[in-house]
């Protein structure tokens, strides 16, 4: 039991897991394509893991496995370096490197919610179509412009919504990075065209570990600051 | 204005030997990306002309930020390596055609040009950072250790922040931060491989040789995402 509690707080353990990691991540890279490729971003990470056979997933199931033990890892490195160091260094050099690892917890945490409840959903639009959203919240197309170049080239294109039908003056314009954010789902215009007549083609999308993941980063860019100012305090000469 | 950009790769290849030549070439190739950059009123980040240029510009800019540290004083090849490497991603840039298409709308947000930005300086301080241990294994001058982690940390921050940038880019985009495309893959590979490398300073000086070696196969790492990706593989982030 000692062995295997040394092992899991080894640096050395947490680097065979990296390079492992990066490996695994490498072989899917060229494994990844056809229509399996295709389908990945459409759905919950882990429904896509359960209906693909073994042979086209299995380098993403190991990638899993692995990130998990690194997670167990950096959670027990973490403690470990907490517990030896409490009292005998500063405050900062003591929580910058951790502030990082909370980050990185955050961003697997972020990934593991969204492969269970990501979703997307296309849906193609006239001016006055009154879809819904998953979750039966009514919008309301109000109009749908391209905006064409002088050479006829299309150069944008947005989408009027009427995001409560019941009080039409209540809109929202959306356009290619301007999305329409209602509750968990964001509203996001893909394509539109003007003839034969005005329509669009939305995305409805649910992205569960978004918060999470940007949590992650905020705590991530906190650690990163604080390790590198640490760094220019060292070695003043460098 | 290709001219100006003649003129910075002449300026790289033969005043390699002086960094005063390293800035004259870093001067003229910005001018060169300004000019593009007004003309389009846009920064020049799309198509692999421009971003074979950006990156060595941004390969020579930081790369004479870096030669200033006392512990490089008198060590010019490390001036010598920088120039060349410069020219030759500069060189690259000319066979391509250049785009002068206005921003599509999906690029069209600061995000989009932080992510790129942030991206390329980290790639260009890789590159730097696998120069510097290049010169390790040459010369086996412990100095360059502290100055080589330095330069890799720093290159690992700015592409933790351009894959954040990136992602909050993407969730506006496309509605999602992650995407599974080989690209993503890579990026994550990459940022793994470097975060391996700046850990395993803490093993000690019995994995001096290997963190050398590793920080030269971070570069070629960061060529195949940069460029292998887009040449060899099916991916949203092409070019």
């Amino acid at each position: 039991m000692k062995r295997l509690w040394n092992i899991l707080i080894s640096l050395e353990f947490g680097l065979w897991l990296l390079a492992l990691v990066c490996c695994a991540l490498a072989i899917g890279s060229f494994l990844l394509k056809g229509d399996y490729a295709a389908e990945i971003n459409f759905m919950p990470l882990f429904a896509w893991l359960m209906e693909v056979p073994a042979f086209t997933s299995w380098w993403l199931w190991l990638a899993i496995i692995l990130l998990v033990l690194l997670v167990i890892n950096t959670l027990l490195c973490s403690g470990e370096t907490l517990r030896q160091r409490y009292g005998r260094t500063g405050l900062v050099s003591l929580c910058a490197p951790q502030l990082i690892h909370v980050g990185f917890l955050l961003f697997v945490a972020a990934h593991l919610i969204s492969a269970f409840g990501a979703s997307v959903q296309q849906i193609e639009v006239y001016e006055g179509a009154q879809p819904r959203l998953p979750d039966g919240k009514q919008f309301a197309v109000a109009a749908i412009t391209v905006d064409i170049s002088p050479n006829g080239m299309p150069r944008g294109f947005s989408c009027e919504l009427a995001t409560d039908p019941r009080n039409p003056v209540q809109r929202a314009v959306i356009s290619p990075n301007h999305p329409w954010f209602y509750g968990d789902y964001g509203v996001y215009i893909k394509q539109a065209e003007m003839y034969p007549y005005p329509r669009a083609l939305l995305e409805i999308h649910r992205e569960p570990g978004g918060s999470m993941a940007l949590a992650g980063a905020l705590f991530f860019m906190i650690g990163n600051v604080m390790v590198l100012w640490l760094r220019s305090k060292n070695d003043p000469n460098q | 204005m290709k001219l100006l950009l003649i003129s910075s790769i002449c300026l790289f290849l033969f005043g390699s030997f002086s960094r005063v030549f390293l800035f004259a070439g870093l001067a003229a190739e910005l001018t060169y990306v300004g000019m593009r950059g007004l003309a389009m009123g846009r920064l020049p980040l799309l198509g692999p002309h421009d971003t074979l240029l950006f990156f060595s510009a941004s390969i020579a800019l930081l790369a004479l930020a870096t030669s200033f540290s006392p512990i490089l004083v008198g060590k010019r090849w490390f001036v010598t390596v920088s120039c060349f490497t410069a020219a030759f991603f500069a060189l690259s840039a000319l066979p391509f055609p250049v785009l002068n298409m206005p921003l599509p709308q999906i690029l069209d947000t600061l995000w989009f040009e932080a992510h790129v930005v942030l991206a390329f300086f980290a790639y260009a301080l890789f590159a730097v950072s696998a120069t510097l241990c290049g010169g390790y294994l040459i010369n086996k001058d412990r100095e360059l250790l502290g100055l080589q982690f330095k330069v890799a940390l720093i290159g690992w921050s700015f592409f933790s922040a351009s894959m954040i940038s990136g992602g909050i880019w993407g969730y506006f985009a496309w509605g999602t931060y992650w995407l599974w495309t080989a690209k993503e893959l890579w990026t994550s590979i990459l940022w793994l491989f470097y975060a391996l490398f700046l850990h395993l300073r803490l093993k000690g000086s019995r994995y001096d040789a290997l963190t050398h070696w590793l920080g030269i196969l971070g570069f070629v790492i960061t060529m195949f995402t940069y460029l292998g990706v887009s040449m060899l593989m099916k991916s949203s982030h092409s070019f």
